[in-house]
């Protein structure tokens, strides 16, 4: 290899790998791919999981009932599948960005719902949410021992 | 047809190979633009700004929008808000998201066509360091927000075709009366259309100065006093003024301040603040450090927890200026005597543009202002590259071609990440853009409570712009967990 080749290698070589990846990434959304951009069908509380305001309106807008419980694939929430409603899930998020979505757009927290939400922020120590719940819904601190939550 | 100063020693590649590898590097360059414009079409604009400048287009008419728009606070861009109503009007049957994406694209290829044009590649040594000189263009932090951007026209790129055309305007080997005009004119357009364009006479004089005669004398000075009319109407008939200290959040230091945090600690002496944001603009073009006045790689290194995005962008960037000011180095002495061939010219329009792009910048630091800056700095490096391939190719052994072949290696290597970055940083923006609209009305009660009451049919418009935003499928940033230490996320 002449000394030339090396130091023109140097410059060209790498940044090539992107005009690769540009025809790769033509092609298939040319035949109907969705490269890199491929969007994963979730349910609402992996919507809510994921602070996904705008899925979570989709799937209302589709008729799905916002406090039906569904499930969460492993790794959105815990390490694995889980069952729970979507208010659960936004607890997740550490944020009251989900919650406040859902309760403005149908969802409804009776007190049994309220004081497991109320206990998994504590138990995740998600102040946000404890916040949100304390300056919206004003009530007593459940005695979260006795309190069932799904994680 | 007289070949620009000091040309004349240049090797001249023969007619057919010079066609070749113009040919090549315009297909590289529209598939680069292509690819991005992939991603482009399937990002929603953001709403802040964007639904806002919508609304107003809908309840203003075109009179309207050029009696009340001609100033706002503290910025006179009449070109731009005539250009988004007129726009918005001619969008056929409400399909106002497409309208405005593919004007973008439009811009988008105009840019890189127009850039690549500029570098005049006409050699084998030319086209070898295209790939990285365009990695570079897409891939500065400069130019990564400006893609992002949208008000829904893209303005800040229009700024970047507006240099760019009149640099190759001035580049033209021959004079032609209609350069000029066409200079004049975007030059007024440039101006009244957004506060940087003004980067478009720096460009024409810059040029003119270095020797390129596409523009003529006649063209500079009409330039010129469009500049003199528009700061005359600016600043003295209508008294429309600029951005001051406070006007905006900007970063100092290691944080962000508010407006109110500004005036405290520089209310007594503007001139500080504007001083450490002018030389916090010219750093972060040239090192990527800081951003947006914020001292981000050294706060993580006072922290002691650098992520690998930050490193891989002062350390490509630091390369990439080392090898600017090298290639700087080598001519200065002919540039002491005034002996500028074309190369010059491009390296001495670079240090004019961010000159200047740093000087606008001083109320307040955003990215997104230098961006002519950060396009520049692709052109500086693309010549300092090529110069280097030239040398190297003259004159390697293997122990001097392997030791300039490492730093060669990393900066190309950061850059492609930086390039790779901007698709990244567009899937991001998209989830968020989206999650955004998907509360389009709450916002706007929030932030402007009389809109529904402004037009008739503003309701309509906005349930519409929701309905087909929220619709647009996005990636979920987050199933990348794996790589984000390795994108900039911001």
């Amino acid at each position: 290899m002449k000394p030339f080749s090396i130091v023109a290698a140097s410059v060209a070589a790498i940044p090539l790998l992107l005009s690769v990846v540009a025809v790769c990434v033509l092609a298939d959304a040319a035949v109907g791919g969705d490269p890199f951009w491929h969007e994963p069908q979730l349910t609402m509380g992996e919507a809510a999981a994921l602070k996904d305001r705008a899925t979570m309106q989709r799937l209302i807008w589709a008729g799905v009932d916002p406090n039906a419980p569904t499930h969460v694939r492993a790794d959105i929430l815990k390490s694995h599948d889980i069952v729970v409603t979507p208010l659960e899930a936004s607890v997740g998020t550490r944020t009251p960005t989900s919650m406040a979505f859902l309760l403005a757009h149908g969802t409804r927290m009776d007190r049994h719902e309220q004081d497991v939400v109320t206990c998994l922020a504590t138990e995740d120590d998600a102040k946000e949410i404890l916040e949100y719940l304390q300056k919206n819904f004003p009530a007593e601190q459940p005695d979260c021992a006795h309190v069932t939550t799904p994680w | 047809m007289s070949p620009h100063p000091g040309e004349a020693n240049a090797p001249v590649p023969s007619p057919v190979e010079g066609r070749v590898w113009l040919r090549a590097a315009y297909a590289y360059g529209a598939l680069v633009a292509l690819a991005l414009a992939y991603f482009l079409v399937r990002m929603p604009y953001q709403i802040s700004d964007d639904l806002e400048h919508l609304l107003i287009a809908q309840y203003q008419t075109l009179a309207d929008v050029i009696r009340t728009r001609f100033i706002t606070v503290e910025s006179m861009r009449p070109a731009m808000w005539v250009t988004q109503k007129v726009l918005f009007d001619l969008a056929p049957a409400g399909r106002y998201f497409e309208t405005f994406k593919a004007i973008h694209v439009a811009e988008l290829t105009l840019t890189v066509v127009l850039f690549v044009r500029l570098l005049r590649i006409r050699t084998a040594i030319d086209f070898t360091a295209l790939p990285l000189t365009l990695a570079v263009l897409v891939g500065i932090h400069t130019f990564n927000v400006t893609m992002r951007e949208g008000y829904p026209v893209n303005h800040f790129m229009s700024v970047l075709i507006c240099c760019l055309a009149v640099v190759n305007l001035a580049d033209a080997q021959s004079q032609r009366w209609w350069h000029d005009a066409l200079a004049a004119l975007i030059s007024l357009y440039a101006f009244f259309m957004f506060e940087t364009g003004a980067l478009a006479w720096v460009c024409i004089v810059a040029a003119y100065m270095t020797g390129w005669r596409g523009i003529s004398s006649r063209g500079v000075v009409a330039s010129t006093a469009i500049l003199a009319f528009y700061l005359i109407v600016r600043f003295m008939v209508l008294d429309v003024g600029t951005r001051t200290i406070g006007a905006n959040a900007s970063g100092y230091g290691f944080h962000t301040l508010d407006t109110g945090q500004i005036l405290a600690m520089f209310g007594d002496a503007p001139w500080k603040f504007y001083l450490y944001n002018i030389v916090c603009a010219w750093l972060s073009v040239l090192f990527s450090e800081p951003r947006g006045g914020i001292f981000q790689f050294t706060h993580f290194v006072t922290l002691g927890a650098i992520p690998p995005w930050s490193l891989i962008n002062v350390t490509s960037s630091t390369i990439g200026t080392v090898l600017i000011a090298a290639c700087i180095g080598r001519r200065i002495r002919r540039w002491m005597r005034w002996n500028l061939d074309r190369d010059d010219g491009l390296l001495l329009l670079f240090l004019g543009v961010l000159a200047a792009n740093s000087a606008i910048s001083y109320p307040y630091l955003k990215e997104v202002v230098v961006s002519p800056a950060g396009m520049f700095y692709a052109v500086a490096l693309y010549v300092a590259l090529r110069e280097l391939l030239q040398r190297a190719r003259a004159d390697a052994s293997m122990p001097r071609a392997i030791a300039i072949a490492v730093p060669l290696l990393i900066l190309s290597a950061g850059w492609t990440l930086r390039a790779a970055n901007l698709v990244e940083t567009m899937r991001e923006s998209a989830f968020v853009n989206r999650n955004d609209w998907a509360v389009a009305e709450e916002r706007e009660d929030e932030v402007r409570p009389k809109w529904r009451t402004r037009h008739p049919d503003a309701e309509r418009l906005v349930g519409d712009l929701k309905r087909e935003i929220v619709n647009m499928p996005v990636p979920q940033p987050y199933t990348l967990r794996a790589t984000r230490g390795w994108f900039d996320p911001y």
